[in-house]
């Protein structure tokens, strides 16, 4: 793009949201080039120049926003709404630059309405902080991301989020009542007001997990819970993972239970992360389980899930155990006990039903080792979120050496994904549970939907035509 | 100087992939741009050692946009030191004259002057305190106090008059070199270092009240590594020397406060670098004040504002920063903030007087609410 041009589009930006709220800094446009994606912290890791936006733009009003899409879509200009930078699957990376939209300072409260049990919020929150201000108020979002420090509830809802407890109290996908959003064109608009009704299609779930490809999200509504009277855990020891997966499976589908947690870690990961983390000696299967509510409901819950392990030869480890994993449970995904460069590592998890976890669990296990022996690869999983049907497998891969040459570490980090998806897909499971897909899985979602890709394709042509929105991600077709 | 290279290197990894402290920094928190965050800081000083950045203003406006004060290494499961790693990088840029023209002032005139507290001793010596210039304790003031700050002082004065305990003061008194370190200029601190130690061994005292948190802090902690020679001196904080009077019953509280309601601010420097968190807690209960807890507090407080030099870099933000904890007192809805230190004295007052909210807090020094609890008047 022509210098003449770029200053054009950086002038009108500052006429929209002042001076103070566009950068063109170097440093700020290498800050913004990077979140949890492995390609760009490798480039980083070896020195090589990143791929960078041309603006920073920090709107804070819903008219600001409004203003910046129609710059973009006039000057048929990239824009890549940002939050949080917590993502791993280059959903921010700026593939042909343009401009990084933060939506940090739309940060506020709009309203907690203790009635119907609902907050209404900008997206910009930071996680932690609206989940300080709900508890201040008796309240909880019931959603705890090991990415709450740094994640925005915009990217909650933009990336099909999960947290710790989503067990019982579900994805984010299901907690959201209602959103206000402004399209590519510059409208701004509003779902429903509630999210279930027989008024056609959802067009609140087709934002939600859109990941900034058909719009920004200005205002979410959100289901809050009461602060739990009560929280219990427990832990278990099962010898294998089979016996630990029917566990799970009895307490979510025989006996309906809906724990706030249940976790499993298969050998490999007791043995090497719990053992890091939490200082445990195991051998077998850990599992931790917990519970949530009323006292009186949290013992009963509590009592069947006992009776549940037990049935299954699970020893008991008690609720020291359990509790001592809740109080570390985000020290798994910070340094210097994360999975970083540089090793090779890859989060590839999947969801299946019950009927196929198992399966999936064991050919992907086969995939990495096997396929990437030369390599070394190490292949670790957990269960994590478990659904009435089904539960999702938070498995990773580990490259203890991978290549110096920055180009053949990619691209050998980007087979081993590809063979640890497409062994999902074949087998019954989908691309992802909730890191969401951005740009390193987009090139795969043609091959997940099949022939109902197209229908994809046609939904983001008709709401973005020009193609503007977060272009590269998703596997959509360039077209501006 | 404080972080060997590994440790810069892990500490430089570690924060690049990380932000767990997001939420404990405040200026990230205020500023709202990825480059003043912790981790977005990790990632610059990692671009600038592979060449990715110029070393540049822009560069020195990011390092020195910080608080340092020491809650994102407190927040940090791996216990990296972020803010050694910010002092570190500042003295990348000292060493290459990048330092903001603010700060590069600031050191100019430190370098020009001592504080002179002939007017404060005189101020003291007036209301009928005794300063005995062969006491074996120095009370070390630590920077140029305000006329309400000399009420303070002299308060404290008569305190230690009132326990029958004899002290000096300075009349020039050399700086500590707490904000040479700060900024990056270690070669500033360690001259002053070196000539604060000096003229301390040289008045023959064996024990130094220390009265700011920053001035202790860089006595007991980097003083000696830059070179000063404290052997054989002890510091003490004057928080520490207040209730240990009133644990002696050197000093007898007669006029108890009465379930007065107050907040107490942390001082940074204090709480989670030299760990003092009780005794000020202590001495509130003491006095009969009825102590309310800001959410965070003790060692996980949040800073006033006035850290890592803060206020002369970008003083706006600073003043936002002591805005957002003056909020965090008003929650407790207490009738009294409780300060222990000058600096966090002075950046809260301006919080308060900007929030302008009518439920506000009086803000006060504990020597303060410890004179008027003892009754000192009458001894005077």
């Amino acid at each position: 793009m022509s210098t003449f041009l770029l200053n054009q589009i950086k002038t009108e930006l500052i006429d929209a949201v002042g001076w103070d709220n566009v950068s063109t800094r170097e440093p700020d446009l290498l800050a913004y080039s990077l979140d949890y994606y492995a390609a760009p912290q490798i480039w980083l890791d070896r020195g090589l120049p990143l791929q960078k936006p041309d603006f920073i733009v920090h709107p804070e009003t819903v008219n600001q926003v409004s203003s910046l899409l129609k710059i973009a879509s006039r000057h048929r200009f990239p824009v890549i709404p940002y939050s949080g930078g917590t993502g791993s699957q280059g959903g921010i990376t700026p593939l042909y630059g343009g401009i990084i939209i933060d939506m940090k300072k739309m940060d506020r409260i709009v309203k907690i309405d203790e009635d119907s049990y609902v907050v209404t919020s900008q997206p910009g929150i930071n996680g932690y902080r609206l989940e300080k201000e709900l508890n201040k108020n008796g309240y909880t979002l019931g959603h705890y991301p090991a990415s709450v420090y740094g994640a925005t509830l915009g990217g909650y809802i933009a990336a099909r989020g999960t947290g710790t407890l989503s067990t019982k109290y579900g994805k984010a996908e299901d907690m959201v009542i209602s959103l206000e959003v402004v399209t590519p064109q510059g409208e701004t608009i509003r779902t429903l007001p509630v999210p279930n009704h027989a008024c056609g299609s959802s067009l609140l779930q087709l934002y939600v997990g859109s990941e900034g490809t058909l719009g920004i999200i200005t205002e979410i509504s959100m289901r809050i819970e009461p602060l739990p009277q009560v929280r219990k855990f427990n832990a278990y020891l099962f010898k294998d993972i089979k016996d630990g997966l029917e566990a799970g499976r009895r307490m979510m589908t025989e006996k309906r239970l809906r724990p706030n947690t249940i976790r499993l870690y298969d050998e490999n990961s007791s043995d090497r992360i719990v053992k890091k983390v939490l200082g445990l000696d195991l051998n077998g299967c850990y599992m931790v389980v917990g519970s949530e509510g009323q006292e009186e409901f949290v013992a009963l819950e509590m009592k069947l899930i006992n009776q549940v392990c037990t049935e299954l030869d699970g020893k008991e480890l008690g609720p020291e155990s359990g509790e001592h994993w809740w109080n570390h449970r985000y020290d798994f995904y910070f340094p210097p006990f994360n999975l970083m460069l540089p090793e090779l590592t890859g989060t590839v998890e999947t969801t299946a039903t019950y009927d196929k976890i198992h399966n999936i669990y064991l050919m992907k296990k086969e995939a990495i080792e096997g396929g990437f022996k030369d390599w070394g690869a190490r292949y670790i999983a957990h269960f994590s979120h478990w659904f009435p049907w089904g539960v999702m497998t938070y498995d990773r891969f580990i490259i203890p050496t991978p290549p110096d040459d920055p180009v053949e570490a990619l691209q050998l980090h980007n087979s081993i994904w590809a063979k640890a998806a497409r062994t999902s897909l074949e087998h019954g499971g989908i691309l992802n549970d909730h890191h969401g897909i951005g740009f390193k899985l987009g090139w795969l979602m043609p091959e997940q939907y099949g022939k109902a890709w197209p229908t994809m394709q046609a939904i983001k042509d008709a709401i973005d035509p020009m193609g503007i929105m977060n272009p590269g991600k998703f596997g959509f077709i360039r077209r501006f | 100087m404080f972080l060997n290279d590994e440790e810069r290197s892990e500490t430089i990894w570690a924060c690049r992939f990380c932000m767990m402290c997001q939420v404990a920094d405040r200026v990230g928190e205020v500023v709202m741009n990825e480059s003043y965050t912790p981790r977005g800081r990790g990632a610059i000083i990692c671009a600038l050692e592979k060449g990715l950045l110029k070393w540049d203003e822009e560069i020195a406006d990011i390092m020195f946009t910080t608080l340092n004060d020491g809650r994102l290494q407190k927040w940090c499961v791996g216990n990296y030191d972020h803010e050694e790693l910010i002092i570190d990088t500042r003295e990348k840029l000292f060493q290459k004259g990048l330092l903001p023209e603010r700060i590069r002032q600031l050191f100019l005139e430190e370098k020009r002057k001592t504080f002179n507290h002939e007017p404060l001793i005189s101020m003291i010596k007036k209301s009928g305190i005794t300063i005995n210039k062969s006491s074996e304790i120095l009370i070390y003031i630590g920077y140029n106090p305000t006329l309400e700050n000399y009420n303070t002082i002299a308060k404290f004065a008569n305190i230690l008059n009132f326990a029958n305990i004899q002290f000096k003061i300075l009349f020039e008194e050399p700086i500590s070199g707490h904000d040479y370190y700060q900024g990056g200029d270690f070669e500033s601190a360690s001259i002053a270092s070196k000539k604060i130690a000096e003229t301390i061994q040289n008045e023959n005292v064996s024990k130094v009240i220390v009265l700011e948190a920053d001035c202790y802090r860089m006595f007991t902690t980097r003083t000696k590594r830059f070179g000063g020679n404290i052997a054989g001196i002890s510091f003490e904080h004057f928080i520490v020397t207040l209730n240990n009077l009133l644990e002696k019953k050197l000093i007898r509280v007669t006029k108890p406060y009465d379930g007065l309601t107050v907040t107490y601010q942390d001082p940074c420097m204090l709480a989670r670098y030299c760990g003092l968190t009780v005794d000020p807690r202590k001495i509130l209960t003491t006095i009969g004040t009825k102590l309310i807890e800001m959410d965070p507090s003790g060692k996980t407080a949040f800073c006033c504002g006035s850290g890592g030099l803060l206020p002369i870099h970008q003083p706006d933000i600073a003043i936002e920063i002591a805005r957002k904890r003056c909020r965090e007192a008003f929650e407790t809805r207490a009738e009294y903030l409780v300060t222990a230190c000058f600096g966090c004295h002075k950046m809260l007052s301006v919080g308060l007087e900007k929030e302008n909210n009518p439920d506000s807090p009086k803000i006060s020094h504990i020597i303060d609410l410890v004179a008027e609890s003892i009754e000192l008047k009458k001894t005077v």
